[in-house]
């Protein structure tokens, strides 16, 4: 038991990073995931309707991809600097702040890719009514990425300003 | 350039001289017809044309669809649309025999193959029918009544079974019964029973959802019934496809209806127009939009068709809303189309196009900044518009594909940036110096709307609203260059603090003295100049709004390094260099995909959000003048 409290002591901070990056792929990925599922539900339709709308309906589906890629990268970003890819295991404080930084786009995340999938939906509507207005069903879904965006830069900024500090 | 001046204009001439002015008219491609605003001329009347042209496009299309069904020919992504010359279109017309044998024989063919798959279905469900009886065997022929006794071969449901056993057992003495078999859900039966119960037994049965089985006319067990079906369904089944192979020769009459498909657009176009045109007794008046250069070339081309003809150019008025033609240089032109999916500048506001692409190039090339990415972005661009060689909306998103690729590398060098192999000398790192490339960032946002700032202001001097440019843009203007001042000063130190803080200020004083100027009554004015202080938050999230660059770089990068370590994992053996190799390849491929969609959109929204914002005008439609347009072919030697 002692020694398992001690491994934990020692190897706590990278315990809770690998933690938070488990959140913020398994979040923004669960979030990416619905998003594309619902988008790409309405785009089989739309599509079974008119093959030739596949291109535009396929770039709608994406959009609510990227979260889960954003997640990704976060989580990587934590991995390379928490000691499980080379380098030596981090300290409990930094490991607490590399948690944190995971938080924001693990949360925007999940949240923003389900929102933005259902934007998407409608995009792919507004696509099978008025092909030609495909750019501004686009940039409406564009609109609710942009938390995402955000949050991405928050939680890449902590851990690459945090970095060594702790 | 920008937006082009456009002229009206307006043309009587004889009817008999009609059809040729629009064929002119159409050649030449630079007038938009109007609806006549005359009022004293009676609409021209509907001749039988256009129902004709427009029901053989029908058919055209009909026979296309079968067509497109057994057409095997390889059409890759960068096959171009095969091309056809103006003249040659024009002569479609002496290929209709063939589009009437073709249209004919493919019509036939659908029926035919129509009528096959019915007698299929058909088929299909007797057997269905059949299944439950499979295992009766004798021939239903002897599912007959006679004089003492009747007979009933069908179905109960198997939820029912406990009622049937019911009814058994109470008419055990007068019938005789014989469970055949279970087949799904269903039950199948064979009672025989005495005259005087069949009354009261069939009730009952039925009652529990007996369905009786179709018996007559049919001779020999089911069994034998179903395999004589069945073959007959098999050998269907090859007499179709044998049919089918007959309607791949159909396919060599694609291309032929494809340019009569052209063909009959085109003419319905010009049919279309004649319901604009406003009639007298022997002449008919024709208004439409020119680009105001384009007079003599329009003045020429009616004369050569109707050499007694008066025509007349003029100045649009005040209240008129010409159409929006636009006209840039070469590299600016692809990027017409990012501002087109917005929407089409009012023909009276500004066209943004050439300030626009300075920004879309920038800020496309900071997000993806890559070397080896923006010269794959450029060769492959410029690869689809040498091979494809597109039209159209297409055409001019390849072509900022292609002019972004190159800002892509200088970024890439700025960044140091190679397929995120650590270690390329840079001018800024962004990883490194984060609070420097976030600088940079909303730095490049605030002169972008700074710039979108002045554009409003030139409008609305250009418009004599000297005033409005100072009250409305130029305290902005003077807030967001202050608010930098104090910004900057704050962080060296110095008198550029106090200069800051007091240009902030003015524009702040300018903002709440006049924004409220058009309320009514002095203390809705005053609210209305301390309500515009709250835009400042506007402008503070559209400016951190930029960070969104930085975080599409960061994204580009990340994504290529986590690639880059995946693959690094492998590398050890020599087959290990070979799946490393492999892995980086798809993963560069994918993140190029990837971020190229997501440059493109953010840097667009970039603009539609945070510049357009500033000075914009939509409302306008654009230009679209009657001229040869195709949708199958590429023409060859378009008129300019």
């Amino acid at each position: 038991m002692t020694n398992l409290m001690e491994f934990f002591g020692e190897y706590f901070g990278v315990i809770i990073s690998t933690f938070g990056a488990a959140l913020a792929v398994g979040l923004a990925g669960t979030g990416s995931a619905k998003g594309m599922g619902l988008a790409g539900q309405a785009a089989a339709g739309l599509v079974s309707e008119d093959p030739d709308k596949f291109g535009k309906a396929l770039v709608l589906q994406l959009l609510p991809g990227t979260q889960g890629i954003y997640g990704l990268l976060v989580a990587f970003m934590i991995l390379l600097n928490n000691g499980i890819v080379g380098g030596e295991a981090i300290s409990a404080a930094q490991g607490w702040v590399y948690f944190f930084a995971a938080l924001p786009i693990a949360i925007a995340g999940l949240t923003s890719a389900i929102a933005q999938g259902k934007t998407a939906v409608a995009g792919i509507g507004l696509l099978g009514k008025r092909p030609e207005e495909s750019g501004k069903a686009i940039t409406m879904a564009i609109m609710v990425e942009t938390y995402a965006v955000f949050a991405l830069l928050i939680s890449m900024l902590t851990i690459l300003l945090s970095a060594g500090k702790f | 350039m920008a937006i082009l001046r456009m002229k009206k204009v307006a043309l009587i001439a004889h009817t008999d001289n009609r059809s040729a002015v629009l064929q002119s008219l159409q050649d030449i491609g630079a007038v938009e017809v109007v609806s006549t605003q005359e009022q004293e001329l009676s609409a021209v009347e509907a001749s039988g044309t256009l129902p004709a042209l427009e029901k053989r496009l029908g058919e055209v299309r009909e026979a296309l669809d079968v067509i497109r069904n057994y057409d095997e020919s390889k059409t890759g992504f960068l096959t171009p649309k095969p091309s056809i010359t103006i003249d040659k279109l024009k002569n479609m017309q002496q290929s209709f025999e063939l589009e009437d044998k073709a249209i004919e024989q493919t019509k036939q063919f659908s029926d035919d193959m129509n009528a096959l798959k019915t007698r299929r279905h058909r088929l299909r469900n007797r057997v269905t029918q059949l299944e439950p009886y499979a295992k009766f065997d004798a021939p239903l022929e002897s599912v007959r009544d006679n004089d003492y006794t009747s007979c009933l071969l069908g179905t109960i449901p198997t939820d029912k079974m406990d009622a049937y056993k019911d009814i058994r057992k109470k008419f055990e003495q007068t019938a005789y019964f014989e469970e055949i078999d279970q087949h799904k859900d269903l039950l199948a039966l064979y009672v025989v029973m005495a005259k005087d119960a069949d009354e009261e037994l069939t009730g009952e049965l039925k009652f529990i959802g007996f369905a009786e089985a179709y018996t007559k006319e049919l001779y020999g067990t089911p069994a034998d019934l179903m395999f004589d079906l069945n073959n007959e369904y098999e050998s269907l089944g090859f007499e179709t496809e044998e049919y089918e192979e007959k309607a791949k020769k159909f396919v060599d009459d694609k291309l032929t209806l494809q340019a009569i498909e052209d063909y009959l657009l085109n003419e319905i176009a010009r049919e279309r127009c004649v319901e604009n045109l406003g009639q007298t007794g022997s002449a008919f008046m024709l208004e439409g939009w020119i680009v105001a250069d384009g007079e003599p070339t329009v003045k020429k081309a009616i004369l050569d068709a109707a050499p007694e003809s008066y025509i007349e150019f003029s100045e649009p008025e005040r209240e008129d809303l010409p159409p929006t033609a636009i006209s840039n240089g070469s590299i600016v032109t692809p990027f017409e189309g990012v501002t087109e999916m917005y929407g089409v500048p009012s023909s009276k506001g500004f066209d943004p196009n050439k300030l626009m692409s300075i920004f879309y190039f920038l800020i496309f090339g900071m997000m993806m900044a890559d070397i080896a990415y923006g010269l794959i972005l450029s060769l492959g661009a410029l690869l689809v518009l040498k091979l494809k060689k597109p039209t159209g909306t297409f055409r001019k998103i390849t072509g900022v594909i292609m002019i972004c690729g190159i800002a892509t590398t200088l970024w890439g060098f700025f960044f140091g940036n190679v397929f995120a192999i650590e270690g390329i000398p840079s001018v800024i790192n962004p990883i490194q110096d984060a609070i420097l490339m976030l600088v940079l960032c909303l730095g490049l946002g605030v002169v972008h709307i700074l710039v979108g700032l002045g554009i409003g202001a030139y409008m609305a001097i250009r418009d004599g609203r000297v005033w409005d440019a100072i009250f409305d843009k130029g305290s902005w203007i003077m807030i967001l260059v202050g608010g930098i001042m104090l910004a900057v000063g704050m962080m060296m130190g110095g008198v550029l603090t106090t200069i800051g803080m007091i240009v902030a200020l003015m524009g702040f004083a300018i903002l709440i003295c006049t924004a409220g100027r058009h309320k009514k009554g002095i203390f809705r004015k005053m609210i209305g100049g301390l309500a515009s202080v709250y835009d400042i938050t506007g402008y503070v999230s559209d400016i951190l709004s930029y960070s969104r660059i930085f975080g599409m770089g960061l994204a580009t990068t990340v994504i290529a390094m986590v690639f880059n370590t995946i693959a690094g994992l492998f590398m050890g053996p020599w087959w290990g260099y070979i799946i490393g190799i492999i892995v980086m390849t798809i993963g560069h491929v994918f993140n190029i995909g990837i971020n190229t969609l997501g440059s493109f959109v953010h840097t667009a929204r970039l603009q539609y959000i945070e510049f357009f914002s500033k000075f914009y005008e939509g409302g306008g439609h654009a230009f679209m003048p009657l001229s040869v347009r195709t949708k199958n072919h590429r023409l060859e030697n378009p008129p300019q």
